[in-house]
């Protein structure tokens, strides 16, 4: 079909052109509309012609006619008469014959074209407007003449020109195109021409008011018979709130990326498989693996295997969105250490309630949990301790009431003796239960029985730091002696005097391995004379008690007439603080 | 209670005396703190038991039981840092009655074998190591 809208009416044909401006689109269509515009005219002279042709020759011909026929005059003269309608209806016949049919034909032809014109104006406004909606644009591109641009409606409402205000040359166009983006578009649109690339850019444009917005452009280059660029068919679609929303969108995946990057709790996220999809840095941190290891591996590698039956209930109980959300429990490092991990777990389902994988926050409580177990270790030992001193206190009680021959004398010895242990347990626990300073010990438990008896007593010894044990039971000893010494010996006169001495030995000499052995000597001189005691009291038994059997050492006691003297041995235990450099304490400092 | 908790076990043993059936029993004491295992073996001397030790470290315990010196064994479990255990079982072998006493109120340091097995805890009245010993005795 050929191009020719030039016998369309004034009204389709001013249609038609603006339709052609704006991307040629029009100019499409009418070339499907088929009509031949000549038609008219030509019916117009044939119509004129045959009326002349025929009336001619019944001018000349029809006397000659009848006069060849020799018709009766009577006929001749009625024919004279009806001649002339004679002529009109036989001039009507053949107009009707030889023109009828053309002239229906022509008639049909005009009626298609005004509906193929009211369509063709249907589709411009219905293209109008879903260029608006998808505020698309498009344009052609001639490249006969230097690449001239013809725009949509859309196109200029895109740049923000008035329609009709963009005269279509391509620098002109390059001249609203942002000035970062100008190489760019003008390569692409190069590489498309020359065929060795599809066009499609994203670039940004300036409006005339400075406006900046980002369009998105895809073009197709027409080619004729022998592969030159006939034109450039494209679009143009303002994506500047797209682009916006997408930078935002990245801004804020950027953020959680670093949330989760810098978070120190560790983030994993597992696939259907419970194999690693995501690790950040606390999950290497705290596991020891790295992302570039752990990624893709199924959970055992982070489990023992006493926790796996655990650990696949929890997994089950996710998978079925049904719970699993917390979990303690035992973790292995890469380097085989055992660490106990608290798990806080959500199944990532998608809109229709399908499980997708599952994500995790771990945090590593190893340390919180040793403190956990160190606090009930303590709790329970202090039960223990507090237990163990009432039955001591009991055995007191019984022991002392038992040994007393009055009330008064069993009131002064078991307070003396709950007064010590009192007195030694905040020695202990002075030190956290470490151990007690045995020469403090020796003076504070003279100090007990008052300024006269320390001044009575010469203390001397190296530092030594007992462990409880030890000075529980050193220390109860010593409670009993000065007791005795207040009660029956030297400190229950004026003039007398006590002398405590202790030290270490060895007992093989240069074997490291052997166990030092603590000698206390408690010597009482000045005092009444002393006579051996006539019956085995409970504070003799409390002193081998003590050193005895509680410490496997020894006690002697020799009841000299002088004095009486007390040899205490106790093997110290490996753990005991020594200090090289001997002291000497003097009594009452 | 306890009272209550004695008669029951006496009627359920159904002995006339039980006091009768400890009398001359040889027990072994193995506690490491001198004034409870004195405590001890002064109710067990009120029970008219005989008091073998009392010891306080394991060693000696076991040389005593090898001897063959003891029908019954009253075991603190703490003994200086180590447990008692190792005694247990040796009393478990022989098939002698035994019973731990501890100051610790939940079962700790002992092993499965030993944890389910009798203990009363400190500090002890003269009814409770008594119960406890005519329940170990009626246990074997």
């Amino acid at each position: 079909m050929q191009p020719n809208p030039t016998s369309i009416d004034a009204d389709a044909h001013g249609r038609a052109d603006q339709g052609g401006k704006r991307g040629g689109v029009g100019a499409e269509a009418g070339l499907l509309i088929p009509v031949r515009s000549e038609r008219p005219r030509l019916f117009a002279l044939a119509v004129a012609c045959i009326f002349v042709i025929v009336g001619l020759l019944w001018i000349w011909g029809s006397d000659k006619v009848l006069r060849w026929l020799a018709l009766p005059p009577e006929v001749a003269q009625a024919v004279e008469v009806w001649k002339g309608t004679c002529y009109v209806v036989v001039t009507s016949i053949i107009l009707y014959l030889l023109i009828a049919r053309p002239l229906t034909r022509l008639v049909r032809s005009q009626a298609q074209a005004a509906g193929a014109l009211r369509d063709l104006d249907r589709n411009q406004q219905i293209l109008e407007q879903a260029q608006l909606l998808g505020q698309i644009g498009s344009w052609v591109s001639d490249p006969a003449q230097q690449g001239k641009l013809e725009w949509s409606r859309e196109t200029y409402r895109i740049f923000g020109i008035e329609e009709g205000g963009f005269d279509g040359a391509l620098e002109t166009f390059f001249s609203m195109v942002h000035p970062e983006d100008r190489a760019a578009v003008r390569s692409a649109s190069m590489a498309a021409l020359a065929g060795k690339a599809e066009y499609a850019i994203d670039h940004r444009i300036v409006r005339p008011d400075g406006g900046v917005r980002w369009v998105h452009e895809r073009a197709r280059v027409e080619r004729d018979a022998a592969g030159v660029p006939a034109r450039m068919i494209g679009v143009c679609q303002d994506i500047t709130e797209r682009r916006e929303a997408e930078g935002r969108l990245r801004e804020s995946e950027q953020r959680l990326a670093l949330l989760v990057h810098q978070s120190p709790l560790a983030v994993i996220v597992w696939d259907l498989d419970f194999a690693v999809t995501e690790w950040n840095r606390a999950a290497e941190q705290i596991f020891g693996w790295s992302a570039g290891e752990a990624l893709g591996r199924q959970a055992d590698f982070i489990l023992p295997e006493s926790v796996k039956p655990h650990v696949a209930d929890v997994w089950a109980a996710l998978m079925r969105n049904a719970g699993g959300s917390r979990s303690t429990n035992a973790n292995v490092t890469r380097e085989g250490r055992s660490i106990y991990c608290e798990w806080y777990n959500a199944p990532l389902v998608d809109a229709g309630g399908r499980v997708l994988g599952v994500a995790s926050i771990v945090d590593d409580v190893t340390e919180r949990r040793m403190a956990e177990q160190r606090q009930q270790r303590m709790t329970a030992e202090l039960d223990h301790r507090v237990r163990n001193n009432l039955a001591a206190v009991i055995s007191l009680a019984e022991q002392s009431g038992r040994a007393a021959l009055d009330y008064a004398e069993f009131r002064v010895s078991f307070l003396g003796r709950v007064r010590a242990l009192t007195r030694l347990h905040n020695a202990l626990a002075a030190s956290r239960w470490q151990g007690a300073d045995l020469g403090t010990m020796v003076v504070q438990t003279l100090e007990a029985f008052g300024q006269d008896t320390t001044s009575k007593a010469m203390v001397h010894g190296p530092r030594v730091v007992l462990p409880a044990r030890a000075a529980q039971a050193m220390g109860m000893a010593l409670n009993e002696l000065c007791t005795n010494a207040i009660k029956y010996g030297a400190l229950s006169v004026p003039g007398g005097r006590v002398e405590v001495r202790w030290s270490i030995h060895t007992p093989v000499a240069g074997d490291p391995a052997a166990q030092q052995v603590l000698e206390l000597s408690w010597v009482e001189c000045d005092g009444p004379r002393v006579a051996p005691p006539t019956r085995r009291g409970f504070g003799t038994e409390l002193i081998e008690g003590a050193i005895n059997y509680e410490l496997g050492g020894s006690a002697v006691l020799t009841f000299d007439p002088q004095g009486l003297r007390a040899t205490l041995r106790v093997e110290l235990p490996p753990d005991t603080e020594l200090d090289p450099c001997e002291g000497q304490r003097p009594g009452g400092t | 209670m306890v009272a209550a908790a004695s008669t029951e076990l006496m009627s359920e043993f159904a002995e006339p005396s039980p006091a009768g059936r400890l009398a001359g029993l040889r027990v072994l004491v193995v506690e490491d703190s001198f004034l409870a295992a004195a405590s001890i073996s002064r109710m067990l001397l009120d029970l008219r038991c005989r008091v073998v030790g009392p010891v306080a470290t394991g060693e000696k315990a076991l040389v005593q039981i090898e001897a063959g010196a003891c029908d019954a064994g009253v075991l603190d479990i703490n003994l200086a840092g180590r447990t008692s255990e190792p005694i247990a079982d040796e009393l478990f072998g022989r098939g002698i009655p035994y019973f731990f006493v501890t100051g610790y109120a939940s079962p700790m340091l002992l092993s499965d074998r030993q944890r389910g097995h009798l203990r009363i805890h400190k500090p002890i009245a003269p009814a409770e190591l008594r119960d406890a010993l005519l329940r170990s005795l009626g246990a074997t």
